[in-house]
């Protein structure tokens, strides 16, 4: 099996063999792994979740890198993977009944980066309260910095119904910044 | 239009945010690691993926067309569709699994699989969770076993987080991964470690299938901790657990 369609290795200026120190798709994968993290923490709003949808979908990007044409697109492609993990298990925290055994805490702890950012304010707490469509849009838009466009090819929709699902979720992120108290979590 | 709002917004998504952990670093070598393993496959075997899925229509259309439901012709109506399962039992006795002191059993009551779980401080119910009954319509074969596996792991993630945080209940039919309430990708609980509650179902000699984890597609290579089980041969006795064991693709 190729581990990359011959043109992302071809792209790299390389003649990949086995005995290269480094395979096309670890390459690209690594020059992901901290936008990834960011992304999915965002999505995601714990460190952990975030570290373990990453990591499945590095898993779930490897046994398609076939299907990569163009090492160009890989972000997108691995943005798309991402995006796809990330709200399935947005989905699944709704459906899944979880019973704790042990009496963990039912909040990641005070140094979760991204609980901690989420929590800071009114409008962090909107945000994670969004639901998944519209915080993925959210962050893709306003933290990734994405078009319409380019947000439609990740999240498999087309621009239209991003703009509205866009538009929705500012809405209510705008009113929790207005119905917060004044001073208090406006920056 | 960026308004001051929305600018506010990126500018505080953007505040603080961590570099990935080194675990994740390490699953990219082990992906560089599983390159280097990887056998070559020769050209033919790629096109499996892409004729398999026509086969299966194939074989679909030849199905219907004999079964009367495609096609036309005066040929006799198809055969009467199979008499309705044995009844579902309100109740049935499961195998029981032992697992760090405690003893798991799962009852289906009243349309629900039930999961409790008995240990020193007394019996709780872990898992209460609507399950078809169609799953529990097909009663074993004499030559075969039912078991009802508890196994849990973690979910996948480079740090193996010991504990046991939630739970999630799927059925495994033999053959395939039929699984069953929520969620029904067979997914995992938040936040790390998950408990299975698998149906397999092995004949004579065979091996009931282990927990394994891994969303869809389903991937062999993410076999996790777990039982197995081993049905006994014709004429023995007893059912053998084997080791379990714990490794990560």
């Amino acid at each position: 099996m190729i581990p990359l369609a011959p043109a992302v290795e071809g792209e790299l200026g390389t003649d990949v063999t086995r005995s290269s120190a480094v395979d096309p798709f670890s390459l690209l994968a690594g020059r992901e792994l901290d936008r990834g993290y960011r992304l999915a923490g965002l999505l995601l709003g714990n460190a952990a979740d975030a570290e373990d949808a990453v990591a499945t979908a590095i898993e779930h990007a490897w046994t398609r890198r076939g299907q990569l044409r163009d090492p160009e697109s890989f972000r997108a492609w691995f943005d798309r993977i991402l995006v796809n993990v990330c709200r399935d298990r947005l989905r699944r925290r709704s459906r899944v009944r979880v019973i704790s055994l042990e009496p963990l805490p039912e909040r990641p702890g005070p140094g979760d980066p991204f609980a901690t950012l989420l929590e800071r304010d009114a409008v962090g707490r909107a945000l994670a309260g969004l639901v998944a469509d519209q915080r993925a849009v959210i962050v893709l838009h306003y933290w990734a910095g994405l078009s319409l466009d380019e947000i439609a090819v990740r999240v498999g929709a087309p621009p239209g119904t991003v703009r509205s699902r866009l538009n929705r979720a500012l809405a209510v992120l705008r009113a929790s910044e207005e119905l917060a108290p004044a001073g208090r979590d406006r920056r | 239009m960026t308004d001051d709002f929305e600018r506010r917004l990126a500018d505080r998504l953007a505040e603080g945010l961590p570099e990935a952990p080194a675990s994740l670093q390490a699953k990219v070598a082990d992906m560089q690691d599983k390159w280097y393993r990887e056998p070559e496959v020769a050209w033919w075997r790629r096109l499996v993926p892409v004729l398999a899925p026509v086969a299966v229509v194939i074989a679909v259309a030849v199905g219907l067309v004999q079964l009367g439901v495609l096609g036309s012709g005066t040929g006799s109506p198809g055969p009467s569709p199979s008499p309705v399962g044995t009844p579902v039992p309100t109740t049935f006795d499961p195998t029981q699994v032992v697992s760090d002191g405690a003893t798991f059993s799962i009852t289906y009551e009243a349309g629900n699989v039930v999961v409790r779980e008995t240990g020193t401080t007394g019996t709780r119910v872990l898992v209460s969770t609507s399950a078809p009954a169609s799953l529990f319509a097909s009663p074993p074969t004499s030559s075969s076993v039912t078991f009802y596996n508890l196994a849990c792991g973690t979910s996948g993630s480079a740090d193996e987080r010991e504990l046991v945080y939630g739970y999630v209940v799927g059925f495994d039919r033999r053959g395939g991964l039929a699984y069953s309430g929520p969620p029904a990708d067979g997914g995992i609980a938040d936040n790390g470690l998950m408990l299975f509650v698998l149906r397999s179902v092995a004949d004579e000699g065979e091996r009931a299938s282990v927990l394994r984890h891994g969303s869809t597609p389903f991937d062999p290579d993410t076999v996790i901790l777990g039982w197995t089980y081993e049905v006994p041969a014709a004429g023995s006795q007893g059912v053998t657990v084997l080791p379990s064991g714990c490794r990560q693709g």
